[in-house]
């Protein structure tokens, strides 16, 4: 922690009554961070400014092609439905005809799609239930370098990947299997696909901030640290061009459910790397990302040259997390940023690799990795009884 | 409202506005004016034109705080750095003229609107769909003197009355009749230019000073920056300004009111030119932070200080320039790298709270706000000689002569220059050349020690990956960073003859000249004795006789400024 920069916060006055609370305390509490020998921890805070999958998609990395595009799969999800090829034709052309201006209250070949599903042989919403309609049987991804950790720790296996920066062999990353064929999920790391940016321009301005904070005795030296996953109580603060605006403050959402995430970790020439994976929980966009959880949370942080955090993160997924944000935007994924999302849904029972039902022993989460970029922030712990101390601080810098 | 009766009332409103002022005689010039308040013993002196915070002042005083104006204002002039002494210089483009009068329109149709007529006109007319006589000429009468800072002459009020009576005919409605007239008076010189009408002095034989009203309206909108209020007015009608102890009277109690904050953020927004803020604009690829609303912000920033230190607890004027305590939006503190908490909803507005920076830390005092460090920088990268010049020239009212022509800037300008990898490098190479080392010997330690802050304001230690040295010296006396230049300009007995000399300026609209030397040295005197207390300095000015005497011949004022 800089002490130019914190000791700003010594004295505050003539301010309205709860501000003035609120930065006292937040004085308080970093003057004792400056004086204390006893605690001299300092603490850094990354504000999440993007999330995305973890892509890292090449040419030629899905041998036998990319899967169909969401009219080429419908016009196949026709065929599968027995429909005979003159009345697909009719069909098809008439929804070309509607262009996208489609009616949804009319259209037929939208009722279709969505109602495809087949329980008892009654028609049932394809989206609520992936499982009723037939498997496309979509093709998987099989790249060898995929971004992530060796979750289980049993090294290189048959269906391990090496990770393209660290080169960390052993990594379990299915996910990438499972979205790698399709289009719009293809891209590299820091690119985001289609659907990457467009499901982060939907969330980013409903959610709250996520934050990573950083605390040990000397963040630019090697050694142990704590990393602490939050969530913010305000979203994220943006730049008059569009980028998250670094250095603002924020207050750490005390909900427990979001709370706990703590996890013991280390720097080690610049990386800061967690080092007993635990389990990580947090609550996002009520939409799309209403839950989002990692078994045997993995993550490392790197900053960039432009002064950005640059974190991956790694563990299992829940696959109805998953299917969550595919298959609850129904048609509008389908159009959008999920194509197929039954397709999808088969495709992530058959990669899934963790977590099998006890009854069935169909595994219930799949190996997963992230990207997100952060930018430094303050932020404060906000107790019930009100602000109580500082969790962390921003950097200095120069340019 | 048909389309032919709506080009019969535009036809009308063009043709009363410009009836009306004809009618009235709008002076050619301020110089022809001068020479016929100089021959005849009476008559409009000096005319300045309204800020636009003025006219948005006076409306909101008139008409209330609901009131659009919408419009933009033409450019201000900046003259011996102050636009109040540019304003007296200006005159009206025919695309200005057309901007108020769209806004005049538009501020009279939102008056006599039927949601505010019952609110804003004192009366109502005996049928809606033609002229009252009466009910107009009380209106008019009334928002007229207000408007005008005096009563309206009766020739005035009659033509004003007949022209709305005529539209209201016109268009078959009263109230557009009276709104048509209301735009012609806020369309007119009267309101958009404060005029200083002189009368012969009947104290200093052969000399002149301001009427009574003008000198209500000299001392409005030096103490509060709009128009006089009802007891002010008052105060000139009843002649109680032509005496001492009336004038004492009115400028204690307009001194004593909250409307003092709104005086003395003007002169600073002025003096320090903080008007640069508006149109400042940054590389946000260097700068991501800065932006339209970080600039606002600043400028509220650096005024709110000022406010707090010399109106609220009435502080010593140096202190500006050491001062710790500020006022912070969550915006600005991400620029400074301050944490700052809102506890209000997502998506409320950034609101301001107070804060003080600690001993020791690098940011003290005004020079090194955003509102000095990152108005005096270029757009990619920080300006040690603007920021130099600044100082000098803003605040210590120092001349820097302006750098000779063809000189080659190359080397200053190369910030990815791997041999001068520090601004003090790059200005010591480029200070080389003898022509410019000069001037750069003048400002560049100043700005150097300023050399923390980077061009958007926010701080830094190093350039380039080197560590950055501040230290220098002026006029003889050694800082070591912004913090001890801070300290050193607060000493420096420029800086206090500076802001009683750009005061002065503001307060009479000019420079004074050389017969004005012995009245600006007693208040220089009497600002060092009373503490250097900025109120007691606007005290003194407004209570001199001098602060109302007719403005000096042209030819005067151009010779023998004290400058």
């Amino acid at each position: 922690m800089s002490q130019s920069l914190c000791g700003p916060l010594r004295a505050i006055f003539a301010a309205p009554k709860p501000f003035k609370a609120t930065v006292l305390a937040l004085a308080c509490a970093l003057g004792s961070f400056l004086t204390s020998p006893a605690s001299a921890e300092e603490s850094q805070t990354y504000v999440m400014s993007r999330f995305w999958h973890a892509a890292n998609n090449h040419e030629g990395d899905c041998p036998t092609g990319l899967n169909p595009r969401y009219k080429d799969q419908w016009a196949k999800n026709l065929v599968d439905l027995g429909i005979p090829p003159q009345e697909i034709a009719r069909i098809l052309e008439k929804d070309a005809e509607a262009g996208e201006g489609r009616d949804f209250e009319s259209n037929e070949l939208l009722k279709l799609m969505i109602t495809r599903g087949r329980i008892d042989g009654r028609a049932v919403n394809t989206y609520a239930h992936p499982l009723a309609v037939k498997d496309p049987n979509l093709k998987p991804w099989s790249g060898k370098f995929a971004y992530g950790f060796d979750l289980d720790g049993k090294g290189v296996t048959a269906t391990s990947f090496e990770d393209p920066e660290s080169h960390e062999k052993g990594v379990k990353h299915e996910l990438a299997r499972v979205l790698g064929c399709n289009d719009e999920f293809r891209a590299r790391l820091r690119e985001g696909s289609a659907s990457a940016l467009f499901l982060w321009t939907a969330i980013k301005d409903a959610a709250p901030a996520w934050t990573f904070t950083v605390t040990g005795e000397n963040l630019k030296k090697d050694g142990p640290v704590t990393i602490k996953v939050s969530r913010a109580m305000e979203g994220i603060k943006y730049n008059g061009n569009g980028t998250a605006r670094a250095d603002m403050t924020y207050r750490a959402d005390p909900d427990p459910r979001t709370d706990h995430n703590v996890y013991k970790g280390e720097i080690k020439d610049g990386v800061i790397s967690v080092t007993e994976p635990g389990h990580l929980f947090m609550v996002q966009e009520p939409l799309l990302f209403p839950r989002f959880t990692l078994d045997r949370f993995h993550a490392r942080m790197k900053m960039n040259d432009q002064g950005v955090m640059e974190i991956i993160i790694g563990g299992y997924q829940p696959i109805s997390e998953i299917y969550h944000w595919c298959g609850s935007g129904s048609i509008d994924a389908d159009t959008n940023f999920c194509a197929e999302p039954p397709g999808i849904y088969h495709l992530l029972r058959k990669f899934a690799d963790y977590d099998p039902d006890p009854k069935t022993g169909q595994n219930r989460a799949i190996s997963s990795t992230y990207y997100i970029e952060a930018v430094p922030g303050f932020l404060t712990t906000v107790k019930p009884e009100g602000l109580q101390n500082i969790s962390s601080s921003a950097h200095g810098g120069s340019r | 409202m048909s389309a032919l009766k709506r080009k019969v009332v535009r036809a009308a409103g063009a043709g009363l506005t410009l009836a009306v002022c004809l009618g009235l005689n709008f002076p050619a010039s301020q110089a022809a004016t001068a020479e016929k308040a100089a021959d005849t013993g009476v008559g409009v002196a000096a005319m300045r034109r309204l800020t636009p915070e003025q006219y948005a002042n006076i409306i909101e005083e008139v008409f209330g705080p609901s009131i659009e104006l919408g419009g933009r204002f033409e450019p201000e002039l900046r003259v011996d750095h102050l636009n109040e002494l540019g304003s007296g210089q200006l005159s009206m483009s025919s695309l200005g003229m057309a901007q108020f009068d769209s806004m005049a329109r538009s501020i009279a149709a939102q008056v006599v609107s039927e949601k505010s007529r019952d609110i804003m006109i004192p009366c109502k007319p005996a049928a809606a769909n033609g002229p009252d006589d009466a009910c107009a000429t009380k209106f008019l009468a009334h928002a007229g003197s207000l408007l005008f800072r005096r009563p309206l002459t009766q020739p005035e009020l009659q033509s004003y009355v007949q022209a709305a009576h005529a539209a209201s005919v016109t268009a078959k409605d009263f109230y557009t009749g009276l709104s048509l007239t209301l735009g012609a008076v806020l369309s007119s010189p009267q309101f958009l230019f404060r005029q200083a009408t002189v009368e012969p002095d009947p104290d200093n034989r052969g000399q002149f000073r301001l009427d009574a009203y003008s000198k209500a309206t000299r001392l409005s909108f030096f103490l509060w920056n709009t128009m006089p209020d009802a007891a002010l007015l008052t105060a000139a009608e009843k002649g109680e300004l032509n005496s001492k102890k009336g004038v004492e009277k009115q400028v204690a109690r307009m001194l004593a009111s909250h409307r003092l904050e709104d005086g003395v953020r003007a002169f600073f927004a002025d003096m320090l030119q903080l008007d640069g803020l508006s149109v400042l604009a940054k590389d946000t690829t260097l700068y991501p932070k800065f932006d339209a609303m970080v600039a606002r912000d600043a400028r509220e920033q650096t005024l709110r200080t000022i406010v707090d230190l010399l109106v609220e607890h009435r502080g010593d004027y140096r202190d500006l320039f050491t001062a710790r305590k500020t006022y912070l939006t969550q915006a600005l503190a991400s620029v400074y790298r301050i944490p700052l908490v809102n506890e209000a909803p997502n998506g409320s507005q950034d609101f301001w709270q107070a804060y003080e920076l600690p001993e020791g830390d690098p940011r003290a005092g005004i020079l090194t706000e955003l509102s000095f460090v990152a108005l005096n920088s270029h757009p990619g990268r920080s300006s040690p000689t603007l920021r130099g010049k600044a100082l000098r020239e803003v605040i210590l009212c120092q001349k820097v002569p302006a750098p000779p022509a063809a000189v080659n800037f190359s080397i200053v300008q190369d910030t990815s220059n791997p041999v001068y990898r520090t601004a003090r490098a790059r200005l010591t190479a480029h200070a080389v050349n003898p022509v410019c080392a000069g001037c750069h010997k003048l400002i560049d330690p100043m700005g150097l020690a300023l050399e923390n802050f980077d061009g958007s304001g926010a701080f830094r230690t190093e350039e380039n990956g080197v560590a950055l040295d501040t230290s220098g010296t002026l006029d003889g006396v050694k800082f070591n960073n912004a913090a001890e230049l801070g300290r050193v300009v607060r000493d420096n007995p420029a800086t206090t003859s500076c802001v009683v000399d750009r005061l002065l300026s503001y307060g009479i609209g000019r420079a004074p000249v050389a017969s004005e030397r012995a009245w600006a040295d007693g208040l220089k005197a009497a600002f060092i004795k009373d503490g250097h207390v900025i109120p007691d300095l606007m005290r003194r000015i407004a209570t001199s006789p001098e602060f109302f005497r007719a403005e000096p011949r042209i030819a005067e004022v151009t010779k023998a400024s004290l400058n």
